[in-house]
C-alpha cells in the first residue's frame, strides 16, 4: 500500500513537472511565435519606410531638377514674349500711326480760293525737331520726333480782283475744307501779306498780285493726342 | 512520508507557477519590446515619411503647373514671334553698315520713273540719276525698331509729285494690292517752286525707310 502510494506521489510529481513544463515550452512558443510576427512587422516597416525614402529622394531629386530648369526658363520666356509683346506693339504703332503727306498735297491742290488765282511758291512740311534745337540726351529723339507732329509752311501769290476782305474771308474758307491737313498738322491759317502787293502793268484799279504766307498748328497726327 | 510528499508538491506548484508567469513575463517582454521599442518608432518614421511624400507630390503638382505656365509662356512668344513676323513682312532688310534699303531705293527709282520724276541738270551732275539717294542716317526706336534715312530729290509736275508720293506712303505690291510692299515714314518735304513761272518745281522728301527686326535676339 505504502508502495502504491510512492509511485502514485511519482507519477504525480511527473505529471506536474510535465504540466509545468508543457506550460512553459508553450508560453516561450507562443511568445517565440509573438516575437517573430511583430519582428516581420517590423521588417515590413523597415523595407516600405526604405522604399518611401527612396520615392523621397527621387522626387525631391526631380523637383530640385525641373526647379532650378525652371528657375533658367521662366524668366528667359516672360522676357523674350515681352520683348516680343513690345516689339509688336511698337510695330503696330508705327504701321499704324505713320503719318501721311499725300491728304496735305491733296488738300493744298484741290482747295483755292473762287475769285482768285492762286500759287503756291514754296512749301515745307517738317518734324518740330528740324526746326528746333535736338535733344541729344535722348537716344530716341529723332524717331519720337520722326512719329511726332508736323509743321506746314507755305508761300505763294494770289491774284486778287475784289477787296482784300473778301480774298481773305475766301482764303478762310479755304482753310476750313482743308479736312486733310487736320490730321497732321491741323487747320491753317493764311496770311495776305498786303506790303508786298505787285499791281498788275501798275493799274491799281486791276487785279494785283499779293504775296500769302501759310502756317499750320503744330499739332500732332495722332488722334489720342491731338490738342483739344 | 504523506505530508512529506504533499509539501513537495505545493512547492514544485509554486516553483512551477513562478516558471510560467516569468516565462510568461520573459516570452511576453520581447514581442512587446520589440513593437514597442522598434516597430512603433519605425512605423512613425514612415508615416512621417508617407506624409512628406504626400507634400511632395503636391510640390511636384505644383511645379508641374508652374512648368505648364513656362511652357505657355514659351507658346505664347512663339506666336508672338510669328504675328511679329507676319506684321514685319513689309519692313525692309537694311544694309546697316552703308546706311542703305538697297531694294527699297530701287523701288522707289522706279517708282519715279513711272511718275516722271527728273532732276535739275546740276544736281543731275552731281547725283547722276539717284533721285532717290541715301540719307546716311539711321535712328532707333524705344522698342528696338529702326528706320534708314533716304532723300527723293526731283523736278516735278506737282500732280506726278503728288502720284508718287500717294504710292510711296502705301506702296503696295503689283501683284496683290492688299499687300503693302514697304513702311515708309516721310519726315520732311521741302517744295521751291519753278523760278522761271513754268510748272515743273523742286521737290526734295526726306523719308525713312522702317526696316525688320532680328526677331530672334528679341528677349534673349
Amino acid at each position: 500500500m505504502f508502495e502504491l502510494n510512492l509511485i502514485k506521489d511519482k507519477a504525480k510529481a511527473r505529471q506536474r513537472r510535465r504540466v509545468i513544463f508543457l506550460s512553459v515550452v508553450s508560453i516561450v512558443f507562443l511568445a517565440g511565435l509573438l516575437g517573430i510576427f511583430v519582428g516581420s512587422l517590423f521588417w515590413r516597416e523597415t523595407i516600405r519606410l526604405k522604399s518611401v525614402n527612396e520615392d523621397i529622394a527621387r522626387k525631391q531629386g526631380e523637383i530640385d531638377k525641373l526647379n532650378a530648369e525652371l528657375e533658367i526658363r521662366e524668366p528667359a520666356a516672360r522676357k523674350r514674349r515681352n520683348g516680343l509683346i513690345e516689339a509688336w506693339e511698337e510695330d503696330a504703332s508705327v504701321r499704324q500711326d505713320r503719318p501721311f503727306f499725300n491728304p496735305i498735297l491733296s488738300d493744298m491742290a484741290e482747295h483755292h480760293p473762287a475769285s482768285a488765282e492762286f500759287w503756291y511758291n514754296d512749301i515745307t512740311i517738317s518734324t518740330s525737331g528740324s526746326r528746333g534745337p535736338a535733344n541729344t540726351e535722348d537716344p530716341y529723339a529723332p524717331a519720337k520726333d520722326l512719329m511726332g507732329s508736323r509743321g506746314l509752311e507755305a508761300s505763294g501769290y494770289i491774284e486778287i480782283e475784289a477787296s482784300d476782305i473778301v480774298t481773305e474771308s475766301e482764303l478762310n474758307q479755304v482753310a476750313k475744307q482743308m479736312d486733310g491737313m487736320l490730321r497732321l498738322v491741323g487747320e491753317p491759317k493764311f496770311n495776305l501779306e498786303i506790303s508786298g502787293e505787285a499791281p498788275q502793268s501798275g493799274d491799281t484799279e486791276a487785279s494785283r498780285y499779293v504775296p500769302f504766307n501759310m502756317r499750320a498748328a503744330q499739332t500732332t497726327f495722332r488722334p489720342d493726342q491731338q490738342a483739344p | 512520508m504523506a505530508e512529506k510528499g504533499l509539501g513537495s508538491s505545493g512547492s514544485e506548484w509554486t516553483a512551477g507557477i513562478i516558471a510560467i508567469v516569468a516565462a510568461l513575463l520573459l516570452g511576453g517582454a520581447v514581442p512587446v519590446g520589440v513593437y514597442a521599442g522598434l516597430y512603433k518608432p519605425k512605423e512613425k518614421e514612415r508615416v512621417a515619411a508617407e506624409q512628406k511624400l504626400t507634400s511632395l507630390d503636391s510640390e511636384w503638382e505644383l511645379v508641374i503647373q508652374r512648368q505648364d505656365r513656362v511652357r505657355g509662356l514659351e507658346d505664347d512668344a512663339e506666336k508672338m514671334a510669328e504675328r511679329l513676323t507676319a506684321i514685319e513682312a513689309p519692313f525692309a532688310l537694311a544694309d546697316v553698315e552703308r546706311m542703305d534699303v538697297t531694294e527699297v531705293r530701287t523701288r522707289l527709282l522706279t517708282l519715279a520713273d513711272k511718275h516722271h520724276l527728273e532732276l535739275l541738270p546740276e544736281r543731275q551732275q552731281q547725283l547722276g540719276s539717284e533721285r532717290v539717294y541715301i540719307g546716311n542716317q539711321r535712328i532707333s526706336f524705344p522698342k528696338g525698331l529702326h528706320a534708314t534715312k533716304l532723300i527723293i530729290e526731283a523736278r516735278a509736275y506737282y500732280h506726278d509729285f503728288g502720284r508718287f508720293v500717294t504710292e510711296l506712303e502705301t506702296l503696295r505690291d503689283p501683284a496683290d494690292e492688299t499687300k503693302i510692299m514697304n513702311v515708309i515714314i516721310p519726315e520732311k518735304l521741302i517744295c521751291k517752286g519753278d523760278p522761271n513761272g513754268g510748272s515743273r518745281h523742286v521737290f526734295i522728301l526726306h523719308v525713312f525707310v522702317v526696316e525688320k527686326r532680328d526677331i530672334n535676339s528679341i528677349g534673349r
